[in-house]
């Protein structure tokens, strides 16, 4: 039900047609995945020993996402209920697809939606292409002090999201920031926090943190491919940006649309920035993201089932998302390129 | 509840960076709620002979306290303090009465009664009331308290609204003061024309400054009509109040700046801005943020519509509501009774000096203008004003079942406003995002 588990299995998948570039990187990739037997069953001790390992995991998955999730079902399906003006009737009932009808028509949740997806729009193929650019520039040796940049790089996301909104939030505001002060004396005014620059400054904060992240990610796969293949091309006359496109882009897709479906989920439950953005400009209401209208909801307007309802909606869009990105990678992945690496999850 | 919402958002096994501190903060944010209500009612509990506990956010709770605790001393109150409403003492009182540890007594602005009655936040008082109680508020205050009929919260003050005024800048430019809503449209374009000066200023975060003027036109947002909620934020009277401020707006008669902005205070302090339009106890409120125009203040009465049929809409009032759990509910309401109709109390709760509340019993207005020294506004005798001008109040005025997110989706709309967004745009949107919430909550609402 994971992204990366889908990827595996499309790895460990035996393809005929599998060309014999790929087949190396394929072998390769799937000694280095499962520790199985010729047969493909596992042995006893192995049995216990997946038992072991997979406890844990089982275990707090259970705790921490489907017990939760199923709660949350059932707060939306059956909630405190009221009659007629509702002073002092309450009472706990089925209430059907009330709480859902409830938030579809929403004017705030359904402009929530949009924003969200709008700063997905900008900020997912800037952040993707963004760090490909730098990966891409890391792993041709273009860059001297590499690991410092990289370390420089990767830093802001060491810095909890919080912080990094105070910081931005900061250098946002008309009166404090010294960027504002600077950019004034050389009479540009620019007003980070009004209407029509909300969505960029959040996007910035996001790329600031995210940026040397996914570069470091996409820099890792990189590295993975092999180096006869680079060479071999390099002998074939591909010059480096040739290189980049047609070798090590697309051996490094399944990388790429993991990280994509990790941010994209990310992106939708945007929440800790315009959270702090609301505190400092009354543009940001408090329902501005799906994931703040479920928080107005559930502390505001002590409306359990109402938040529930938008927390399983939003559920069902992210499980959505990873199901129809694991397929396509698993598409591609019996065509092309097996190479699987970590999202940020 | 927390780790129940944020965790249904989300569909990997593992939470991103981000989600995490998203449920760390909403942890952080309900536990301050939770664990300083434990803290507030572990004193009483649930012994029906324990002190009263007492939460609120109201300026001079704990002299009032310490003059109840020095004469009643055989039935001591507890008192907390809480910050105000919408600034987190709302969902401080409502995670208290889910955790089963809310105090007695709380302090509730009248706007967030209807909510608190339907989460069975409040008690019903209605049986409780002594007549002698119900007779000591006039019907203007008790339209304050009641719901349906019922009695859910003890009105401690009136709010009629008023026109705060630079009397220097207004003589400056022979301006009189204005008595009616077009002298106040011509005073602001003469005011404006000859000195560039904002007559006031509009609020975009004041949805009770809108609502007073809503409820002084004749306008009514939520009405009950037998069993059922009828919303309607644009009828004629909340049209006209829409077009009228939109027109001051559109003018550029006013300045557009949130309600205890710098930007506002600083206009004020410069004297940019030559009026506020504020209920009684926003008068302390003026001489405190704008010490350095001391005595060039005077208050008028609101102008009105139609000066032949003068009423006056309400600014913020505070109530204060019996917790439905509470086993010392005769108790608390002796206490609300003292704290209500005695000057003795009054005298008490405004000794700061610091404090312009204006109460709601005829009895205690006299005290209460002897301890506020209104040199700021030279001398003027404002209770007496606004005792003449709290007659003229509207009663029968209902506010929503869930107000604060009426009002903060009313701010958003306001918000745009230097944007291109019309007041009465903001007022349909309010109503648009108003209506969804009820019905999930299984109110009966329709829109008129």
């Amino acid at each position: 039900m994971t992204a990366s588990s889908g990827t595996a299995a499309a790895a460990s998948t035996p393809s005929p047609s599998l060309s014999p570039s790929m087949t190396a990187a394929k072998s390769r990739s799937v000694a280095a995945r499962s520790p199985r037997t010729p047969a493909g069953r596992p042995r006893r001790p192995q049995r216990q020993a997946v038992g072991l390992l997979l406890g844990p995991f089982t275990l707090l998955l259970l705790a921490v996402f489907l017990i939760p999730v199923l709660y949350a079902i059932r707060l939306s399906f059956f909630s405190e209920s009221h009659s007629g003006l509702g002073f002092g009737n309450a009472h706990t009932t089925f209430v059907g697809l009330r709480n859902y009808v409830a938030v579809l028509s929403d004017p705030s949740f359904v402009r929530g939606v949009g924003t969200t997806l709008l700063y997905a729009l900008v900020f997912i193929p800037l952040v993707l292409a963004g760090a490909l650019v730098l990966a891409l520039l890391f792993d041709s040796g273009l860059i001297r002090a590499r690991q410092l940049s990289q370390t420089v790089l990767f830093v802001p996301h060491a810095v909890p999201g919080i912080i990094a909104t105070v910081i931005w939030l900061y250098l946002y505001t008309p009166g404090i920031s010294p960027v504002l002060d600077v950019l004034s004396k050389g009479d540009v005014e620019v007003n980070f926090l009004g209407l029509q620059m909300l969505i960029p400054s959040l996007v910035n904060i996001a790329l600031w943190s995210g940026l040397g992240y996914t570069a470091v990610i996409f820099f890792a796969a990189l590295r993975a491919i092999p180096r006869e293949l680079v060479e071999a091309a390099q002998v074939d006359g591909a010059g480096a940006v040739r290189t980049a496109l047609t070798i090590k882009v697309p051996m490094i897709r399944g990388t790429l649309s993991t990280v994509a479906i990790f941010t994209t989920i990310a992106a939708l439950q945007l929440f800790t920035e315009p959270m702090l953005l609301s505190r400092a400009t009354p543009l940001v209401g408090p329902r501005y993201t799906p994931n703040m209208y479920i928080f107005d909801a559930a502390f505001t307007r002590n409306n359990y089932g109402l938040a529930s309802a938008a927390s399983v909606l939003l559920l069902l869009v992210c499980c959505a998302l990873s199901y129809m990105v694991t397929r396509g990678t698993a598409a591609r992945g019996r065509r092309g390129a097996p190479v699987s690496g970590k999202g940020r999850s | 509840m927390t780790s129940r919402t944020s965790l249904a958002g989300h569909p990997r096994r593992a939470p991103g960076r981000r989600t995490v501190l998203a449920a760390g903060l909403s942890t952080a944010l309900a536990c301050t709620g939770l664990t300083s209500c434990s803290q507030g009612a572990s004193a009483g509990g649930r012994d029906p002979d324990g002190p009263l506990t007492f939460w609120s956010a109201l300026r001079g709770s704990d002299t009032l306290v310490a003059k109840w605790n020095a004469t009643h001393p055989d039935d001591p109150v507890d008192y907390s303090p809480m910050t105000s409403g919408l600034a987190g003492g709302n969902a401080k009182i409502s995670n208290a009465a889910r955790a089963g540890n809310a105090p007695d007594i709380v302090t509730i602005v009248d706007a967030d009664l209807p909510s608190f009655a339907i989460d069975g936040v409040c008690a019903d008082l209605t049986d409780l009331v002594t007549p002698r109680l119900r007779s000591q508020l006039g019907p203007q205050a008790w339209t304050n308290g009641r719901l349906d009929g019922k009695v859910y919260g003890i009105p401690l003050d009136l709010g009629p609204m008023l026109l705060a005024y630079r009397a220097d800048i207004l003589e400056r430019h022979r301006i009189d003061v204005p008595a009616t809503w077009e002298e106040f449209r011509e005073a602001a374009r003469r005011l404006k024309r000859e000195s560039g000066i904002h007559l006031t200023s509009f609020h975009p975060n004041a949805y009770n400054v809108l609502a007073g003027h809503t409820m002084q036109s004749g306008g009514q947002w939520f009405a009950i009509e037998d069993d059922s909620w009828v919303l309607d934020f644009l009828d004629a009277p909340t049209r006209r109040v829409a077009d009228y401020w939109q027109g001051l707006i559109d003018e550029d008669l006013l300045l557009v700046a949130p309600g205890s902005s710098q930007e506002w205070l600083s206009a004020l302090a410069r004297g940019k801005v030559a009026a506020h339009l504020v209920g009684p106890w926003g008068l302390a409120a003026l001489a405190s943020s704008v010490p350095g125009t001391s005595g060039r203040w005077r208050v008028a009465p609101l102008p009105q519509w139609d000066p032949g049929k003068p009423v006056l809409g309400t600014d913020g009032v505070s109530l204060h509501a019996v917790t439905a759990d509470s086993p010392r509910k005769e108790r608390a309401m002796r206490f609300l009774d003292w704290m209500s109709t005695t000057p003795e109390a009054i005298t008490a709760r405004l000794s700061s000096g610091r404090s312009s509340l204006f109460p709601a019993a005829e009895n205690q207005v006299r005290a209460a203008a002897r301890q506020f020294k209104t040199d700021f506004y030279d001398g003027q005798d404002l209770y007496g004003l606004v005792t003449e001008q709290a007659r003229l109040l509207r009663t029968g005025w209902t506010w929503g079942p869930r107000m604060q997110a009426t009002a903060t989706s009313l701010h958003n709309g306001l918000a745009r406003i230097s944007y291109g967004t019309k007041i009465s745009e903001a007022l349909r949107t309010a109503q648009a995002e108003t209506l969804p919430d009820m019905r999930s909550l299984g109110l009966k609402v329709r829109q008129s």
